[in-house]
Parts: structure tokens; C-alpha cells; sequence
């Protein structure tokens, strides 16, 4: 599937990625298409229903297994009017993986209001044995999607110099199995 | 699972100890308001609860050897503030900061803290003074005062929650955290805590020498992660007043 037609499916509009925030959709064997932007039905949650959940909903009903794509799809902005996005192709089970990461400033002298920063990552193992990955970021604060980029799930690096590598990923909660 | 409702910074106001420590409603959010809210704010005499920002006492510079700034202070809106009770510029309390997530959240990699100049987040120029754009004399610290490490030291206990949901806190009855630092004390790259202990001391300097924890702590488990700090000041410092971040880093799914 094209990103235009996924996108499509999701918005009804072509390209356009009228978000101001991006997000992952995968697909699955079946050909079915989940997305953080589905809304599913929970009763334990205090409105009912809630965003569709990476390790509620992939990792834990074991869909996790059965993705044959990731995608992330990221906002329009001013280097990319259209928005843009990026796949990985899964022909491994257990080896797609998602993540966000934020850093949070403050509790000192600080004059700047805005203190939060978002980047969102999909990856895919793609040696279980060393655990080196292919990644696609997309830098919230600087509003650009990487180009596959190589790390590693045991030593997670740095994509530029205000972050810190990010080290140890969780399997526990975003479902990777290097079995 | 969805990112955390609330991670703050908490302080104590009440004794060392775990009985006595005192964290009810001493609470400090990310993230300045502009107008001298949520911040930690250090002196040497001077300052009070109600102190505002714009009136904050100098600290005057040590004309000799550096020297521990001995108070430090929280105020959560410009003019109103309280003391942390048991910071004093040593290491001989253990239950003076911490970290708190609650249970909505789950962490998906390595936990990390330390200080930058400002919410850029540039690297510091490590020993540099005075310092350049984006950058503070407190964080690139001073090739004679501090080797070159931050005038600002940090040390953490344990893993705050292990990775099978255990609190780990420090000694119920206080006392030291870790052995006592110096002006000079700071390691390249990451101290790792350990479990159950307090970690080396550290420099906090940017993503230069910084702390990380040793776990991810299990899932969906709200957590304290205790830490304290020490400010330095020396006689290599340029002048002038700084307003660096503390700046904590995380992940989730």
C-alpha cells in the first residue's frame, strides 16, 4: 500500500496528514490497518474508550507477531507541506518496535515557558543476535522524519547532541522478542 | 501505554529521615512559568518564603577556594516558597528530592537527568567562562574551580522502582548519600545507579556527565526516585545571574 492510499483510508484525503503530532500504523497479516489514531472500547478506562495502544493492543493480544508493515506518519510542516512518512518492511516476527521520547525542563531560574519536547521512533530488529535496528525518527522540535537510521536495542544512541542516547529499550513493553 | 499524567519534583521540608521527611503539597512542575514559578532557586542568607525572583539575594563569590552554596529553596509561584529543610550543601541527607511519576505511564527505556544552560539544551562548553551563547557558568563550570565538570553535583539512590515494582528508598533513618563530593567530582558520560544504593556523585552537566537508571521501572507502578544535590560556586565563576534547567529524560510506548 502506497502512504497516499493509506493515508487516504484513514482521512479520506490523499497525502495530507492534518495532525499536529505524528503517529504509527501498522499492518497487519490479515491486511487489516491499526492505527494510534483508532479508538477502541475499554471498560476499565474512566471515559469508556481510549486511543489504540501499542502495548495494550499489539503487545498484549500478541498482534504484536502478525505485523507485516510499520509506518509512521508525520505532520505537515514547513520542510515537508505534504507531511511525510516512513516504512518498515517485517518479515521477522517480534522485531517491530515503537516508542516516544520526551525531555522535560525546568525547577531552575528558567524564563522559558515551553519545557517539553517530543520525538516519536519506529524501529525494526534486524539482528536478534547483536540487536542492531533500523529506525525512522521524527524529530518533533526541529519537525523533520529521519532517513533509516542504525542503532542498536541494547545501547539505544543519540540523533543529535541536546539528547541523550536513550540506552536499554523495554521488551516488556513494546513487545520486541529476540528469542 | 499512554505517557505519564504527572511526573514532578518533590522536596522536602521536614526531617531526614523517612518518618520525618515532610513531601505533602511540595511539589515542583516542569517547566518555568516566566514569571518565578516552579523554581529551585539556591542562597546563601538572605531569602525568605516570600522572596520574589527579581529580588533574589546575590551569593557572593568566593575569593579564595570553592565553596557549597548551603541553601536551597523551591517556590512554586514567584513569591511564595519554602526551604528544603534538609539540603544544607553536603551529602549528610538522604531524603531531600525526588523524582515522582504516577501509575498512568510506562517507561520504555532508560530514565536520565541532569542540567543544561537553558531549555536549548546546547551542549555545555565544558570549563569555558565565561560561558557562550546557550550555555551557563553553573553547567560548563571551570577548568580551575571544577576540572572542567559542572559547579553543580547530583547523586541519586537506587532505581526508584525496580523492575518488579519495588520502592527503593534510601536508609529509613537518613544520613549520608554516598560519599562527599568536591568541587572537582564528575565522571564522563553516565553514572549508572545501582540497586538499593546511592549512586557515585555526579556533575550535571548537560548530556556530558549526567545520571541514568540502572532499570527500567516496571511498568505502570507510580515511584519516587530520590536524589539530591550540591551547588558550587568559586572564585573562577564569571558574575552574573544564570538560570539553568534540570532537565529529566524518558520514553514510552
Amino acid at each position: 500500500m502506497s502512504s497516499g492510499t493509506l493515508v487516504r483510508s484513514v482521512y479520506g484525503t490523499p497525502l495530507v496528514i492534518p495532525e499536529a503530532v505524528s503517529y504509527w500504523a501498522v499492518k497487519l497479516q490479515s491486511g487489516k490497518w491499526c492505527t494510534e489514531r483508532d479508538i477502541v472500547v475499554d471498560t476499565k478506562h474512566p471515559m469508556g474508550q481510549r486511543p489504540f495502544d501499542w502495548t495494550l493492543d499489539l503487545v498484549g493480544t500478541g498482534d504484536i507477531r502478525r505485523i507485516v508493515e510499520l509506518w509512521i506518519l508525520c505532520p505537515q510542516t514547513r520542510f515537508s507541506p505534504a507531511g511525510s512518512t516512513g516504512r518498515l518492511l517485517i518479515e521477522e516476527r517480534g522485531t517491530p518496535f515503537q516508542l516516544k521520547f520526551k525531555t522535560t525542563s525546568g525547577l531552575s531560574s528558567s524564563r522559558v515557558i515551553s519545557a517539553q519536547r517530543e520525538s516519536q521512533i519506529v524501529g525494526r530488529i534486524d539482528d536478534k543476535v547483536t540487536g542492531r535496528c533500523t529506525c525512522f525518527i521524527y524529530d518533533h522540535e526541529w519537525q523533520v522524519l529521519s532517513t533509516p537510521w542504525v542503532t542498536n536495542i541494547y545501547d539505544f544512541g543519540s540523533w543529535r547532541e541536546s539528547i541523550a542516547p536513550l540506552r536499554d529499550l523495554s521488551s516488556e513493553v513494546l513487545g520486541f522478542d529476540l528469542s | 501505554m499512554s505517557d505519564f499524567t504527572s511526573i514532578t519534583l518533590q522536596y522536602n521540608t521536614g526531617a531526614d529521615s523517612a518518618s520525618g521527611a515532610t513531601w505533602t503539597g511540595n511539589t515542583l512542575q516542569f517547566g518555568g512559568s516566566g514569571n518565578g514559578a516552579n523554581e529551585l532557586r539556591w542562597a546563601m542568607s538572605g531569602a525568605s518564603t516570600t522572596t520574589p525572583s527579581a529580588t533574589w539575594p546575590y551569593i557572593t563569590r568566593p575569593s579564595s577556594a570553592p565553596l557549597a552554596i548551603t541553601q536551597l529553596w523551591a517556590f512554586s509561584s514567584d513569591a511564595s516558597g519554602q526551604k528544603v529543610a534538609t539540603y544544607d550543601g553536603t551529602n549528610s541527607h538522604s531524603w531531600v528530592l525526588r523524582w515522582s511519576w504516577d501509575n498512568t505511564g510506562t517507561f520504555a527505556g532508560t530514565l536520565q537527568f541532569s542540567a543544561f544552560g537553558d531549555n536549548t539544551h546546547s551542549t555545555p562548553q565544558a570549563g569555558t567562562q565565561p560561558p557562550v551563547a546557550h550555555n551557563d557558568a553553573i553547567t560548563n563550570g571551570s577548568s580551575t574551580d571544577t576540572s572542567n565538570t559542572s559547579y553543580l553535583k547530583i547523586a541519586a539512590y537506587g532505581y526508584g522502582v525496580d523492575s518488579s515494582g519495588n520502592q527503593q528508598s534510601p536508609t529509613s533513618s537518613g544520613g549520608a548519600a554516598g560519599s562527599s563530593p568536591s568541587s572537582f567530582t564528575g565522571t564522563n558520560g553516565a553514572i549508572t545507579t545501582t540497586s538499593s544504593a546511592w549512586s557515585t556523585w555526579q556533575s550535571a552537566q548537560g548530556w556530558l556527565q549526567y545520571i541514568a537508571n540502572g532499570v527500567i521501572p516496571q511498568a505502570t507502578t507510580a515511584g519516587f526516585w530520590y536524589w539530591t544535590a550540591i551547588l558550587y560556586t568559586g572564585p573562577n565563576m564569571t558574575t552574573s545571574t544564570y538560570t539553568p534547567v534540570i532537565t529529566f529524560q524518558y520514553a514510552y510506548s
